[in-house]
């Protein structure tokens, strides 16, 4: 069978269900009507592009929503990254992001601190050229949170 | 010439002379489509750094010994030999450089001090940034402006738009041979012609078209022409200015320090002449032997057969992709060169370039270091085939195949 190269392969796991759908319909995807900070994330390598919003919501929670004209992997990652982080309070984001960036890195998310679905990226590792583009969200996140924190000062 | 080579051009054969051709990657045979971005290596160019280094090395112009004369004297071969093939007047035209970049960059600095804020460089929207970036530095420097020639959606550049741009207070124009993106190749002779007529110099970033097709840089009579040798089958690191004789002269020169040098009191240096001027510091001289052994490995089989055999697969693959629905391919120039461009709806290249990867064929995706073109097409980039003569149409067809499974599993 002529497809039968794409079976069986470290390729089927990274192109997984979860991945596909999120990338192709990525949740908290496009730009709110208000918003209270918003930063852009470029990755000069291949031209992925991201911009994330930021904004309160009731009872301190906050919700990030991002627009990509990134590949699967960087738009999978938005919408998953986004769906862990929302309803988080304030204080704990900034940590979040860390662990998730360093289990991204080390393909070793794990599913005691992260949900399941998070799990989808530990793939990634197994393909280093593309290690970039799920970590552009995080990293623009990140930065929002520091530009942030700085203006507030 | 070409016809009577037409028989012996056996591709089997000359892809026997190219080691790296024969592995598989991911369990299926390599498919090296990303010429346009590195060609791969003939055993005679790898044997030919190996037995310089075995047998010959030493620095250049500088011992009476016997090992510096012979390096010298493989040194200057090269040079001779890149004249010759280029067809420039004599060897003093030929700078060895880094590469096409340094080439570039070579000629912007060394304008530096002729540049008056008044003056306009004109380049064109379908420019790798190595020829955008260093005319942004220069005006940057000199207060001069840039001005950027548009193209229409084929990827031809609209040469009446040109024409206007070019005035009296033009002093470079630098554009490209071939699109490194699109494939377009741009009628230069005509443009130069058209520049010269306003005194203006024109120089040719030549990157993707050497070793592509013939280049005789006297009838084109461009001022400068840029290339590097690991696009023309020999190593990285080593490339080559060409520049008409009495300009290089009137050229400061871009770097100082030993080889460039005559004389060197504490007070003040005289420069040397050409080609040193230009070349400060011990040469890549390996890099320029190899070099000199890729033009001769091309003229062995000679290039016009080679560009017939890049012509019938790129032909091929525009035939082959058009008949997929959803490929939009970008660039479409009547004259082109084996460099072909596409996206594919909804799904973005680099995904396509992962799961082409796994089935052993290498494919660039990506802005290909032309990001205002990919604005002007509003696309965050391109998949990219670039074809060599040790392509042949089968390695087409596996791809379009693995471009149908790419999309169903996307999709």
């Amino acid at each position: 069978m002529q497809d039968a190269w794409l079976m069986n392969m470290e390729l089927q796991d990274l192109y997984q269900k979860t991945m596909i759908q999120h990338g192709n319909n990525p949740l908290n995807f496009g730009k709110p009507q208000e918003y209270e900070h918003t930063e852009e994330g470029f990755n000069a390598l291949c031209g992925d592009k991201i911009n994330i919003y930021f904004r309160r919501m009731e009872n301190k929670v906050i919700n990030f929503s991002f627009v990509s004209v990134g590949c699967i992997v960087c738009k999978a990652s938005g919408s998953l990254m986004t769906e862990e982080l929302n309803k988080k309070n304030l204080e704990n984001v900034a940590t979040s992001i860390d662990n998730a960036m360093i289990g991204i890195n080390k393909g070793n998310l794990k599913n005691n601190f992260f949900s399941n679905e998070l799990m989808t990226l530990n793939e990634i590792k197994k393909f280093p050229s593309r290690l970039k583009c799920a970590l552009l969200p995080w990293e623009t996140a990140m930065r929002l949170l520091k530009n942030m924190k700085n203006n507030v000062r | 010439m070409s016809s009577s080579n037409k028989n012996i051009f056996n591709i089997e054969e000359i892809r026997k002379d190219f080691p790296i051709l024969d592995q598989e990657i991911n369990g299926a045979p390599l498919i090296y489509f990303d010429n346009a971005a590195s060609t791969q290596k003939p055993k005679a160019v790898i044997n030919a750094i190996k037995s310089y280094y075995e047998n010959d090395h030493s620095n250049v112009h500088r011992g009476v010994h016997s090992l510096s004369i012979r390096a010298t004297e493989l040194y200057e071969a090269s040079r001779k030999k890149v004249a010759d093939y280029i067809g420039a007047n004599n060897t003093d035209e030929i700078i060895f450089t880094k590469g096409t970049t340094d080439s570039i960059n070579l000629v912007a600095s060394s304008l530096t001090k002729s540049i008056q804020p008044s003056d306009e460089i004109v380049i064109t929207t379908m420019e790798h940034h190595s020829n955008i970036v260093p005319w942004q530095e220069l005006c940057r420097r000199t207060g001069a402006s840039l001005k950027v020639a548009p193209i229409d959606h084929n990827g031809e550049l609209i040469i009446d738009e040109l024409e206007r741009l070019l005035c009296k207070d033009t002093k470079i124009l630098a554009l490209t041979h071939t699109s490194n993106t699109l494939g377009t190749i741009n009628p230069i002779k005509e443009i130069i012609t058209m520049a010269h007529h306003l005194n203006i110099k024109v120089l040719i970033d030549g990157a993707q078209a050497i070793g592509h097709q013939n280049i005789d840089v006297q009838d084109l009579d461009c001022d400068f022409y840029a290339f590097s040798g690991h696009k023309i089958y020999g190593p990285t690191g080593i490339g080559v200015l060409y520049g008409k004789e009495d300009l290089l002269n009137e050229l400061e020169p871009y770097q100082f320090g030993g080889e460039m040098i005559l004389k060197v009191t504490f007070d003040e240096t005289t420069y040397n002449s050409l080609p040193y001027k230009f070349e400060a510091g011990t040469p890549n001289i390996a890099g320029a032997i190899g070099l000199g052994k890729a033009i001769e490995y091309i003229e062995s089989i000679n290039l016009n057969a080679c560009v017939k055999q890049e012509n019938a697969v790129t032909e091929y693959s525009l035939k082959k992709l058009k008949d997929l629905s959803n490929i939009k391919l970008i660039g479409n120039s009547e004259n082109r060169s084996s460099i072909v461009s596409f996206t594919i709806e909804n799904i973005h290249p680099h995904d396509i370039g992962t799961i082409l990867n796994q089935r052993g064929i290498a494919m660039r995706t990506g802005h290909h270091c032309t990001m205002p073109l990919m604005d002007f097409y509003e696309i965050p980039g391109t998949i990219r085939a670039s074809f060599s003569f040790y392509n042949t149409e089968n390695e087409v067809d596996e791809m379009v195949a693995a471009l149908q499974t790419a999309c169903k599993m996307l999709g």
